[in-house]
């Protein structure tokens, strides 16, 4: 009475065990993906700094380019900035996306948020450039796209610029927010 | 068979029932006679578990009547005049655990009780008849019954610190992982109710993607335990296991409230256990957990956004016969969970203004609302498990499982892209796919031989998307294992070998150009133990064994910005597998009334021990430098040795102690290891009152000396790039030299009240009672804030009887 029912759920279990087995054979030629996932986060890759002296068609650029972003391969450009002593430059600042197919300009975006982000730029003691802000955001706070550098004898040292993202406590103050880029320029001035 | 009782049968009606009975040896004898009036009898007998002597003066309270007596010179108690119904029968004696269990009587019955000594560690233990598993060689550690119940609410991390030689990594207030001496994360294994838990746990910040509400019991195998539970478990294994579902007819259930004030979190959790009274082989057991905290208060501040909620819910339904059984259980984890916003840091400028912050950059009052940078993760399981006797060969137990487990981490800030950040896509999104089938066969005994041969295989696949962290790959595992146990008089010996296989195919994109690298890895692995019992109260165990863990997949690949730690990790492909060679010796001392005490050292010794080493200088970024951690390999010891002690200094009162020391040495280098747990002390006065229920009052505090081994000098970069403008000297190896010793004072006191026929537990329970401002070493987020203050904790539970008593 005992035995005739173990038979049967013997079959039925070595039955279901097997089947549980060609599952796994289904799930194990499961085809590997093909594409790249792709990574919607925005990266900002690549900062390039347009220096125009002031009544000359002398231009300066300066370009630090990580195409990978954080990690990974160092960055291919790190430019030093050269500029001439006693002068003074009209500058524009780029940031680009450079680690998609379509490469991005991010410099519009900060543009239509300028009241939530802040540029600073920082000479390191020694150097003798001074940077003033050139443009505003809608709340007459200083943005930083638009700057004009003014340098002084010649000299040697760091440029720090630095990008902060203050949404909605944007205050003047570098140490407020996120860092969104911050690069420190080898900077020359000399003849 | 070897199934030492005889039964008789008096109605075909419990026929089945007592077939199944037969599975469980712990109950002894049971005579059932059908019968509807009152003035049944319910006897029986208490012995001890190991030595099978009669325990006389047990106490045996039968909680629905609130009836108690005591047992006789010979064990045997007995209950009169009953009439039918289940009932709670719990029974206590000095050094043992308790039992507490339901009997359903329908007619006179004999319930026997074996009791098991108690170890210091151990609270009262539910035993409900399912067959208890040979004691292991190495050292384990057991939470359950009330010591459990005494910590509902913590997360699963948490709730294992209370065994000793355990300690937790955290990452602020609501992320804990557990290390088992001195190792985490990959190195420990963890079994949900039997299955291998397959998350991304190689995340120091991934907390298991357990809830801890399920388990009936959490045992911690300490040390390597790798033949039985496959590869991986070099440092430890823990189990986390429901109870078994009811085996007899009826419906009960249990609600448990907890309240914490510090963070002011709620948890509910439900469980219902029925047994079908027309099919009483079919139970099944629903159970679902809710939870909510919000930010956390240090004895200063609060942090911000380090609340969090989970949704959780479990299902099982078994259908157990003598010779066969069927269970399918479902299981499914949801969290979330805020991180620290002062934790989340640019750059290593920003780092060091956090560092030398006194207070966190960020603050804020106290909120539920969970913010970016936070973690969504849910773990989903289903398992199919069955066995059947083959009569003379043995048991064949068979289980196949599906996990799904999928890891969301988003951001603090959202995409500059307003079209992008109307999404609200995490930015890191892993999905782990991964199926597990195991075959185990239990052999009948032969002379004083049992042994259990096992096959297992796993299936896995892991996908992405957003962020590169980790690649997409397939994981292929194979394992073949047996182990035997000898037993004669006071000797029992395990031997065990066991190999594994793994195959690793990974889709890598390294600027553009897909590769598609492979790795193998083999390895034998073995354990050698025993225990020998030189009298009654005195017993030593020893096992050696072996264990093996081949390089998960972030080790070889990870290469890049780990925003949940503000750190760039490098990975490293050509790593080699880790072999641990692990020696655990324990000895057991157990007066039955005034002393109880176990020791046990340990020496672990791992070969290509893998490790994040931060490395100097920091990494240049477009956001500045980034503070830089290289997986590394090198040869590594892990020694110390755990004590807990418990002493009885009268009936009532009693001292309970431990301790828990670890060294952790890199061999190769010469020095010692980062993020070692530190010294350990824990010390407890209890008072138990011995006529109320329940009723218990504890006091003590634990000691956590400073951390004073930490590595002497830096890893160098291997690959240096520009150096940073900020030079930044590193103290030890790490950004920030270990935090200062503490102590904090712990009090609880407990007790079950009667509303009626119903019972409720009531427990109150006070943490950092002095509101210490404190560090600790394994916490990730040290640099940024303080841990949390005073923490005031109550419990209640409440067990439902919902049982026909006519049927």
């Amino acid at each position: 009475m005992i035995s005739n029912p173990i038979q049967l759920v013997k079959k039925t279990f070595l039955k279901s065990s097997l089947l549980l087995f060609l599952v796994a054979g289904a799930l194990g030629s499961c085809k590997k993906d093909v594409e790249e996932p792709e990574n919607e986060e925005e990266l900002i890759t690549t900062v390039t700094l347009t220096m125009q002296e002031v009544g000359s068609a002398n231009t300066v650029t300066a370009v630090f380019r990580d195409p990978d972003g954080e990690g990974g391969n160092a960055p291919t450009k790190f430019d030093e900035i050269v500029l001439k002593p006693n002068a003074v430059y009209n500058t524009t600042i780029t940031l680009m996306d450079e680690s998609k197919s379509l490469a991005e300009d991010i410099t519009k975006e900060i543009e239509e948020e300028a009241h939530e982000h802040q540029f600073f730029y920082t000479p390191a003691a020694g150097l003798n450039l001074t940077v003033a802000y050139d443009d505003k955001d809608k709340n007459n706070l200083p943005l930083g796209l638009k700057t004009k550098f003014t340098t002084g004898a010649a000299s040697t040292g760091k440029l720090k610029v630095t990008l902060k993202h203050q949404p909605g406590n944007k205050n003047n103050n570098i140490t407020t927010g996120e860092t969104d880029v911050e690069i420190d320029f080898t900077t020359k001035v000399q003849n | 068979m070897g199934y030492f009782f005889n039964f008789v049968i008096v109605s075909k009606q419990f026929l089945i029932g007592l077939l199944l009975l037969c599975c469980f040896p712990a109950f002894a004898q049971e005579h059932l006679q059908q019968s509807k009036k009152c003035g049944l009898t319910l006897a029986g007998k208490v012995t001890d578990q190991h030595k099978e002597t009669p325990l006389p003066a047990a106490n045996i309270v039968l909680e629905e009547l609130n009836q108690a007596v005591q047992t006789d010179l010979d064990g045997n108690y007995h209950f009169h005049e009953l009439c039918p119904g289940t009932y709670h029968i719990r029974t206590t004696y000095v050094g043992f655990e308790s039992v507490r269990q339901e009997v359903r009587i329908s007619g006179s019955v004999i319930r026997n009780f074996k009791l098991h000594p108690a170890a210091t560690e151990l609270g009262t233990i539910q035993i409900s008849g399912h067959r208890i598993p040979p004691p292991a060689t190495q050292a384990t550690g057991v939470l359950a019954g009330q010591a459990l119940e005494q910590i509902r609410g913590e997360s699963l991390g948490k709730a294992l610190e209370q065994i000793s030689g355990v300690t937790t990594l955290n990452t602020g207030p609501s992320i804990s992982k557990p290390i088992i001496h001195g190792l985490h994360s990959n190195r420990v294994l963890l079994l949900n109710n039997g299955v291998r838990q397959e998350g991304q746990q190689w995340g120091t910040e991934h907390a298991p993607e357990i809830d801890a509400n399920v388990a009936s019991t959490l045992t911690v195998v300490k040390g390597a335990a790798g033949v039985r539970y496959g590869s991986d478990a070099i440092g430890g294994v823990v189990l986390v296991q429901p109870a078994p579902l009811r085996d007899s007819v009826g419906t009960d259930a249990a609600i448990n409230l907890v309240g914490m004030s510090n963070n002011r979190m709620g948890n509910i959790n439900a469980t219902v256990n029925h047994n079908f009274a027309r099919l009483p082989a079919l139970s099944f057991r629903i159970q679902g957990s809710l939870k909510k905290g919000g930010n956390a208060q240090t004895p200063d501040y609060y942090l911000k956004n380090t609340g969090f909620t989970e949704q959780n819910f479990s299902a099982s339904l078994g259908f157990q016969k003598e010779r066969y059984g069927l269970e399918v259980y479902y299981s499914q984890y949801n969290s979330n969970l805020g991180i620290l916003s002062a934790a989340h840091i640019g750059n290593l400028t920003d780092l060091l203004r956090a560092i030398q912050s006194p207070v966190p950059l960020e603050s804020s009052g106290f909120s539920y609302k969970i913010n970016r940078p936070y973690q969504q993760v849910n773990h989903d399981l289903l398992k199919l498990s069955g066995f059947f006797r083959t009569g003379e060969a043995g048991k064949i137990t068979w289980m196949s499982s599906f996990q799904s487990n999928n890891r969301a981490e988003y951001d603090k800030h959202l995409p500059r892209n307003e079209e992008r950040a109307a999404l609200n896509k995490p930015e890191i999104d892993l999905t782990l796919s991964t199926f597990y089938n195991e075959v185990v066969w239990d052999h009948r005994p032969f002379k004083n031989l049992t042994g259990t041969v096992g096959v297992t295989g796993m299936l896995q696949r892991n996908r992405y998307s957003g962020r590169f962290f980790i690649p997409n790959y397939l994981n292929y595992t194979g394992g073949v294992f047996w182990l035997e146990r000898w037993r004669k008089a006071k000797w029992q010996l395990e031997a065990g070998a066991r190999y594994d296989y793994r195959f690793l195919d990974v889709v890598f994109y390294e600027n553009r150009v897909r590769t598609e690298p492979q790795f193998t890895y083999h390895n034998f692995s073995g354990t050698l133990g025993g225990i020998y019992e030189l009298n009654h109260h005195v017993s030593f165990s020893l096992n050696a064994g072996t264990a093996f863990r081949s390089p998960n997949v972030n080790e070889l690949f990870s290469n890049g910005l780990h925003h949940g730690t503000a750190s760039i990790e490098i990975g490293d492909q050509s790593l080699k597998a880790e072999n641990a060679y692990n020696v655990v010796a324990t000895a057991t001392y157990r007066s039955e009334k005034k002393l109880n005490g176990e020791l046990s050292f340990y020496h672990n010794y791992i070969q290509n021990y893998i490790f994040l080493a931060p490395v100097f200088p920091a990494t240049l970024t477009i956001r500045g430098a980034f503070p830089t951690f290289r997986y590394t390999q090198t040869n590594a010891t892990f020694k110390g040795m755990d004590v807990s002690l418990s002493y009885h200094l009268t009936e009532l009162l009693s001292v309970k102690a431990k301790a828990s020391l670890v060294r952790a040495f890199n061999v190769t280098a010469n020095d010692y290891l980062i993020l070692t747990p530190a010294d350990r002390f824990d010390a407890h006065l209890r008072y138990e009152a011995a006529q109320a229920k329940n009723a218990f009052f504890q006091v003590g505090g634990m000691l956590v000396r400073r951390q004073n081994r930490v590595p002497a000098s830096p890893v160098l970069n291997g690959e240096p790039r520009e150096e940073p403008a900020v030079t930044f000297v590193p103290v030890n190896g790490d950004y920030i030299a270990p935090p200062a010793g503490y102590f904090l004072l712990q009090a609880s006191l407990g007790k079950t009240f009667m509303a009626g026929k119903q019972p409720i537990e009531i427990s109150l329970a006070g943490n950092n009672l002095l509101n210490t401002t404190y560090r600790d070493y394994l916490n990730r987020f040290r640099y940024f804030a303080d841990e949390m203050g005073r923490n005031v904790v109550v419990r209640l539970r409440i067990p439902l009887n919902f049982s026909n008593t006519n049927n």
